[in-house]
């Protein structure tokens, strides 16, 4: 009788030994490996068509934040509030690391893009935030208006285990104020063939609108906002490609990676391909020799990146 | 130490002016090669005063954090509110300053490594203790810190600030200097460890021991009842 009271004594805080266990081990955060999808229909560029990866329709022109699905097509998102706005830090500006773009001398420009395409990868490490951090950058060129130094970014920026973000931010370069409207996105997980684009616009009516799109699907997020500090008119150049995530920090591809940029502009019907030292963000690969050329109203300059 | 020496430096410089650049060459050259202190910014930075301490709230328990301002001739800055985020690991100060000075404006903080730090597995930075301190400690898997200044401008928008940011690293704690603005600003810190974190695992671990200390004495009990 006392035996097997002693047996279910023990049996009893066993149980709740391995019950003590467990609740520490689900108050900790478990990572789940996350699968690449590999999509075999990824989409690969025509150079006979200046868009052909676009294979989502346009976002809507109204100020506010969208997601698309094929199934859903746009549908309004929430745009993130100001306490989430004011936790983001901004894609510096200021720094000697060169990203390739295309520059037009009219002034005249509504669209661009950075489309990214990997052909082989190997894994990223942000300098800052570790691994799986990294944006993906369509920065115009600065432009003066009474006196004051100004910019525009559009981008998506994502931290893994965190959030993915994608942001309009007019910048006020003289003063040192960003301002971004953001709705947040899905987190990405790059692989051997993931593909994907920023773009950013001006649209019909005056607004600045920035769509990041991410095959397979596309699945895509759309902000558009005002032109706070008028790009419209002043809008010459466009310049970007996948950097570090904020901050001025380094995506840091492991070896051995290979991935196409390819930044847009239009309307143009002519073109050459710059370096452009605006953004502080860097990353570490070799770019290759660009090629830059105009077709259909749309010039592009293209380069293969690889360590 | 380094910081309070770096600020009499910083002034005398304006006093005695043909030899300012001497002064300012080892002003820098202190800030660089004393005991635990590592500038990220390119400026001088100021690391004090800490005159004040905010009794910061986090999962019940209250945590002294020793902050102050420069400039702050006048007592203009004030600190309205100081509150932690476990779940992004963040602390939110909200600033009042009110003054009209041209000069930069620093809020000044120290940071208990143990109420919130930012760190990574591998090495990547940090600090050591200096080899002719005779103290010995290794600090070199720090991250920097992720830190947002912002405010609201005129239009109502949330508006980042860019400004300088730099820290001097620690044993213990990590002294942030960061630039902001005049009239209400915001400012996030966010690491990677914050302390309820700390004692979950403690605490934890200390209910886990017990536990198995009293299976073990049930055991010994029910082999010895087995023996007699």
């Amino acid at each position: 009788m006392e035996k097997n009271f002693r047996n279910a004594t023990s049996l009893a805080l066993l149980s709740l030994l391995v019950l003590t266990i467990g609740s520490s081990l689900s108050a900790m955060t478990l990572v789940t490996p996350a699968v690449a999808v590999i999509d075999s229909t990824k989409p690969f560029l025509d150079e006979t068509d200046p868009f052909p990866h676009l294979r989502a329709p346009p976002a809507p022109d109204e100020i506010g934040c969208y997601s698309y699905t094929p199934e859903t097509g746009w549908i309004p998102a929430v745009c993130l509030p100001e306490e989430v706005l004011e936790t983001l830090p901004p894609m510096t500006q200021g720094g000697s690391y060169g990203v390739n773009g295309v520059t037009s001398s009219s002034l005249t420009k509504n669209h661009g893009e950075t489309y990214i395409n990997f052909n082989e990868y190997s894994g990223e490490t942000d300098s800052k935030l570790g691994i799986n951090a990294w944006s993906i950058q369509l920065n115009t060129n600065m432009y003066v208006a009474s006196g004051t130094t100004y910019w525009a970014q559009f981008y998506v920026t994502q931290r893994d285990g965190g959030s993915n973000n994608v942001c309009v931010s007019s910048v006020d370069v003289t003063h040192g104020f960003y301002n971004a409207v953001c709705v947040n996105g899905t987190l990405q997980t790059l692989h051997d063939t993931w593909a994907g684009y920023v773009t950013g616009d001006i649209t019909d009516t005056g607004n600045l609108k920035t769509t990041f799109c991410a095959y397979p699907g596309p699945s895509c997020w759309s902000v558009t906002r005002n032109d706070k500090y008028g790009l419209s008119g002043d809008w010459k150049e466009s310049s970007g490609t996948i950097l570090g995530w904020a901050g001025s920090s380094t995506a840091q591809f492991t070896s051995p990676t290979n991935v196409l940029s390819v930044v847009y502009l239009s309307p143009a019907t002519s073109a050459s391909g710059y370096t452009d030292y605006t953004t502080g963000e860097k990353n570490n690969l070799n770019a290759g020799t660009r090629s830059t050329g105009c077709n259909s109203g749309t010039c592009t300059t293209s380069w293969w990146s690889t360590n | 130490m380094t910081a309070v020496n770096s600020i009499m430096i910083s002034r005398t410089t304006l006093v005695i002016g043909s030899s300012s650049l001497i002064i300012l060459s080892l002003s820098i050259l202190v800030l660089f090669f004393t005991t635990g202190t590592q500038a990220y910014a390119t400026s001088i930075p100021v690391f004090r005063p800490l005159d004040h301490v905010y009794n910061l709230t986090i999962d019940n328990q209250t945590n002294s954090i020793r902050y102050g301002f420069s400039p702050d001739s006048n007592n203009t800055a004030v600190v309205k509110s100081m509150s932690a985020d476990y779940d992004s690991k963040s602390i939110r100060v909200i600033i009042d300053d009110n003054s009209t000075t041209t000069e930069k404006r620093f809020f000044i903080v120290e940071l208990p490594r143990k109420v919130i730090d930012a760190n990574t597995t591998a090495i990547a930075g940090g600090c050591t203790a200096s080899p002719t301190s005779g103290d010995s400690w290794v600090r070199e898997h720090d991250l920097e810190y992720v830190i947002v200044v912002s405010r609201v401008d005129s239009e109502g928008d949330v508006a980042v600030y860019d400004g300088s940011i730099s820290e001097e690293c620690g044993r213990d704690a990590r002294v942030l200097s960061i630039e902001y603005l005049g009239g209400r600003s915001t400012i996030v810190i966010q690491g990677t460890t914050m302390i309820p974190e700390f004692s979950l695992s403690l605490s934890a671990l200390v209910l886990t021991l017990a536990m198995l200390g009293v299976i073990g004495a049930s055991l010994a009990v029910r082999h010895r009842a087995i023996s007699v």
